[in-house]
């Protein structure tokens, strides 16, 4: 490339040349040329030269800019300008130099990697919902196996919502259990009071002895007592329910046993209940835990229970709990009042056991560094992963849990401080969670 | 105004029959296109300035497909009016 600026006479001199005229006459045709372009263009906006290209007149809007050096602002008044477009042929020829060179399509991996992305996400979605099938398949196994069936039909979304919905059976069960409430519009009512209050005891067995345990169990016992003499159905159904105590009672029996065997089962036959129960009285600071842990024994047993003995109902866990309840109403007032606590005090220590060998792995969340006021807890490695270029905590976490807000944990079991700052190729242990 | 018109308008200033005037266009052209092939900047005195710039390459995404795609430098023959041009364009636009 030259670089020289040539003038009109260069062009004419060029054109004198090419077609052997007088230079004065070349020159003034090059000038007629462009003031024929201008012409063109102010008659109609247009001038199209074959094989030199187009020139246009086209509107350019007002605009706003600002000075670089003063820094105002200012206006850039409307106006036209002429543009050109070079013909296909003199851009070809133009580029000529540079014409092997073709576009490219750049990257194909990174929009793959991207798809991945997405299809991992619903993947991961899957193998987080799984283990919870798992466990809850295991143990009602080892209860029941009939009920298996309705709980891996179900599918991996809801298996979530229909363990807290048999949280709610499973209250009502206990209310059956412990108190036996009257009609369905107080055993409404009773149910949340008589949750609150169970979960107030099992948070004071946490904390005191076993005595003490059964001191408070009575005190609820006594006050539930009341409301059930309170309610008129009691003593009208008193005669139906005279069954359901020893069912309950073989039924509370059956699973201690079970129980047992799970805690014969596992690693450590050595310890006892009551040993568990120390060790519960030790961690004060895990005792909503164990609570937690408690409620999903409870819902799986009541579950349980529940099907056994209204089979056909179970789907509708409203309508069986309330009619339960009407049967087994008036159990309280009866003599029945004894064996029933007994049972209670039973069942919640071996809720304990329960906690203890049932929950073995999520246990394991003492291992790990937990997050201050997180909704779930991190009880072991999901998986490994590592910190590569294009990824980034909060794909991350949306890739594993669906949710971005998931990086905190991350950032927690790696102990990062600043989510911000990753080192590259940092192997990252992707938690498991498990809700509070 | 296609080439016609304008090998007409062209052919009626110059007083010459179409076909010279076309052939010595085609001329011009050429002799333009050989400036310009060899990078060399036109300067028309009250029309404006056409120069040969190199394009960078660029990654560019295509809008319809989303791909990525590394565009290649190229070199493009560009025009910028001149200031008497640009003057005179505006009064026509206006009047």
């Amino acid at each position: 490339m030259t670089d020289t600026k040539l003038q009109l006479t260069d062009l004419a001199h060029g054109l004198s040349r090419r077609a052997s005229l007088p230079l004065r006459y070349s020159e003034d045709f090059v000038k007629s040329f462009f003031q024929i372009v201008e012409e063109g263009l102010l008659h109609d906006n247009m001038v199209k030269v074959k094989g030199f290209g187009t020139f246009k007149l086209v509107d350019v809007n007002a605009r706003e800019s600002i000075n670089v050096n003063s820094g105002q602002r200012f206006e850039i008044a409307g106006h036209t300008k002429v543009t050109f477009t070079p013909d296909p042929v003199l851009r070809d020829a133009v580029n000529k130099p540079f014409v092997e060179f073709q576009t490219v399509i750049l990257n194909e991996n990174v929009d793959t990697a991207l798809m991945e992305d997405l299809e991992g996400d619903h993947l991961s979605d899957k193998v987080q919902a799984e283990p919870a099938v798992n466990v809850a398949e295991e143990r009602l196994a080892q209860m029941a196996e009939s009920v298996v069936e309705p709980q891996t039909e179900t599918s991996d979304e809801s298996v979530k919502e229909e363990q807290t919905a048999i949280v709610g059976e499973l209250q009502s069960k206990q209310v059956e259990e412990v108190v036996e409430a009257s009609q369905p519009v107080v055993a409404g009512s009773n149910e949340d009071n008589e949750s609150d209050g169970r979960s107030e005891t099992l948070l004071v067995a946490g904390e005191t002895s076993a005595a003490e345990v059964e001191e408070t169990v009575e005190e609820v016992a006594e006050e539930v007592e009341e409301t059930a003499a309170e309610s008129e159905v009691a003593e009208e159904a008193a005669e139906e329910v005279e069954e359901e105590p020893s069912d309950e009672v073989f039924s509370d029996e059956e699973l201690y046993s079970s129980s047992t065997e799970e805690a014969d089962n596992n690693h450590s036959p050595s310890f006892t209940t009551n040993s568990y129960t120390e060790q519960l009285m030790d961690h004060h600071s895990h005792t909503s835990l164990w609570i937690l842990l408690t409620a999903v024994l409870f819902t799986i047993l009541g579950y349980c229970l529940g099907y056994y003995w209204h089979p056909i109902d179970l789907p509708e866990l409203s309508p069986l709990t309330s009619q339960s309840e009407e049967d087994t109403t008036p159990e309280e007032p009866t003599e029945v009042e004894g064996d029933v606590m007994d049972s209670t005090v039973v069942t919640s220590s071996q809720d304990s056991t329960h906690v203890a060998t049932s929950v073995a792995q999520p246990a394991s969340a003492v291992d790990y560094p937990q997050l201050d006021g997180g909704e779930y807890l991190i009880v072991g490695v999901m998986q490994a992963d590592t910190m590569t270029a294009g990824k980034t905590l909060l794909n991350m976490a949306i890739k594993y849990y669906g949710d971005k807000e998931c990086y905190k944990y991350i950032c927690v079991m790696n102990g990062i401080d600043n989510p911000d700052i990753v080192p590259l190729n940092m192997p990252l242990r992707i938690p498991k969670l498990q809700k509070k | 105004m296609n080439n016609k018109d304008f090998i007409t308008k062209l052919a009626q200033k110059e007083g010459l029959t179409m076909r010279d005037t076309q052939m010595l266009v085609n001329h011009l052209v050429a002799e333009l296109t050989s400036t310009f092939e060899d990078g060399n900047i036109l300067s028309i005195d009250g029309f404006g300035q056409f120069e040969v710039k190199k394009r960078l390459e660029r990654v560019a995404i295509s809008p319809s497909t989303g791909q990525k795609m590394l565009v290649p430098p190229k070199l493009v023959l560009g025009f910028k009016q001149s200031a008497s041009l640009k003057e005179r364009v505006q009064k026509g636009g206006n009047s």
